[in-house]
């Protein structure tokens, strides 16, 4: 008896212990696949970027046929693809008179779900589309009106400042906070930073970042920088000197951060309607890595074929198995 | 504050400008320009008077947003006055003189500035024209 007792006691605790060591594998699978794939609380969000870019926020590069406007600049990459721009934006662009300009806003600036309100800049308002004479919403100047490198600007006038692209109708309120100020770093709404800048919100930052992107190719004399000495120095406000805006690498984040909006595309196509010319950084998102981030066309390619997610983990699985 | 459609303006120093070439973009002066515009908007109509954090000012709005005024840029779609005399030690505001997108006003005597539909009409015959319609 106590021979046999002593077996049984003896096979139950080898199993046991295959047990233990069965469960201490299972929970460390488990372990393990929670730690991969299941996002921790304190986890800095994923930024939601569009199918046209990748898990770092570049835009993917499209090929275009010939009949495309932007053809011309298929296989250019920085100074060169910003030189061809700069002849693509103006051969066809008929600029409006500034005055003109403010009924042009109350098309341009149509919302696209209430088709009686504009979207205002920055706060997001919906205003009321007919021009009051500036009751209701000024003509806002993305690219301020005193670093566009002019010292005269009326209603007869065509020049940089009546340009369709860089006016947006916006509540006198924010129109007077952001006023002559670069942008700078913030998050959530539209607000004045410490910095001397202005944060124009998350759901605008995109838009202002493609429009600045526009102004700089399409003019010369327009320069975009990141040194906040120069951006805070109003000296040469209203001459060409002075004719700068940023903060330029602030702009890049927030291009792949904000993606190209429906609004956007709408609004590119009215003033196209009506200045004659598009802003390729809507179209073409991509260009702005080519330009300013210093990457070739093949490293914004699309992939062939994309892995599927279910297969993905399935691989990183395997390889984590072989580590182990 | 004070509304009314004109204000004299005692002998000395004034600046016509956008209050944002005047207030500078420092932490100091952020609390002072905030103010500024919540205390405007709440009668952006008006040609008003403020005194804000000790600092003294004329203040209105332009017909028609941003643009250059006869010489006067503004990017706030707003235009001010302000004594250069009486601020002159307040580090949050740049007076500097004569500079490009603004107006700087030498006053011998005394002067009144009345605005007419965002018009202003200095006594010796300055004008600021702000709507088209008056041009």
């Amino acid at each position: 008896m106590a021979k046999r007792t002593y077996r049984k006691r003896s096979t139950r605790g080898r199993r046991s212990v295959k047990q233990q060591i069965i469960s201490i594998l299972v929970l460390a699978v488990l372990a393990f696949l929670v730690y991969y794939f299941l996002p921790e609380e304190n986890e800095v969000p994923t930024p939601s970027y569009s199918t046209y870019q990748n898990e770092e926020g570049f835009y993917y590069y499209q090929s275009v046929g010939s009949e495309d406007y932007t053809y011309d600049a298929r296989n250019l990459i920085g100074e060169a693809l910003m030189s061809e721009l700069n002849t693509i934006t103006n051969a066809t662009k008929t600029l409006i008179t500034y005055g003109d300009a403010r009924y042009a806003l109350e098309t341009v600036d149509r919302d696209l779900t209430e088709a009686e309100k504009l979207w205002g800049a920055y706060t997001s308002t919906m205003i009321n589309a007919v021009w009051d004479a500036g009751d209701t919403w000024d003509r806002e100047h993305v690219w301020p009106n005193s670093r566009l490198g002019l010292d005269r600007i009326s209603n007869t006038q065509r020049s940089i400042a009546s340009d369709l692209h860089n006016l947006r109708a916006a509540t006198g309120s924010i129109n007077s906070s952001k006023s002559d100020r670069f942008f700078s770093s913030g998050s959530g709404e539209a607000t004045i930073t410490d910095d001397g800048g202005f944060y124009p919100g998350d759901d605008h930052r995109g838009d202002v970042a493609r429009i600045l992107f526009y102004m700089a190719t399409t003019y010369e004399e327009l320069v975009l920088t990141d040194d906040l000495e120069l951006l805070l120095d109003e000296t040469d406000h209203y001459t060409v000197e002075g004719a700068r805006m940023g903060q330029l690498s602030l702009l890049i984040e927030w291009h792949k951060l904000d993606p190209v909006s429906d609004f956007e595309k709408a609004r590119n196509e009215r003033i196209s309607e009506i200045q004659g010319n598009r802003n390729p950084f809507i179209d073409r998102p991509e260009f702005v890595h080519l330009i300013w981030e210093g990457k070739t066309i093949g490293d914004l390619e699309k992939p062939v074929a994309e892995t599927s997610i279910q297969t993905h983990m399935f691989y990183v699985l395997m390889e984590r198995r072989w580590m182990l | 504050m004070d509304v009314m459609s004109s204000y004299t303006l005692k002998k000395g120093t004034y600046l016509v400008s956008d209050p944002a070439m005047i207030i500078k973009k420092t932490m100091d002066a952020r609390s002072l320009y905030e103010t500024l515009w919540e205390v405007f908007y709440q009668n952006p109509k008006e040609f008003q008077q403020l005194i804000i954090e000790n600092v003294q000012f004329l203040i209105t709005r332009t017909a028609e947003g941003d643009g250059i005024y006869n010489g006067v840029g503004t990017d706030s779609g707003t235009i001010m006055i302000i004594s250069v005399d009486d601020h002159i030690h307040d580090e949050r505001l740049n007076l500097d003189l004569d500079r490009r997108g603004m107006l700087t006003l030498r006053l011998d005597e005394e002067m009144t500035v009345e605005m007419k539909r965002y018009n202003l009409y200095f006594s010796n015959s300055i004008q600021i024209i702000t709507n088209s319609v008056d041009l």
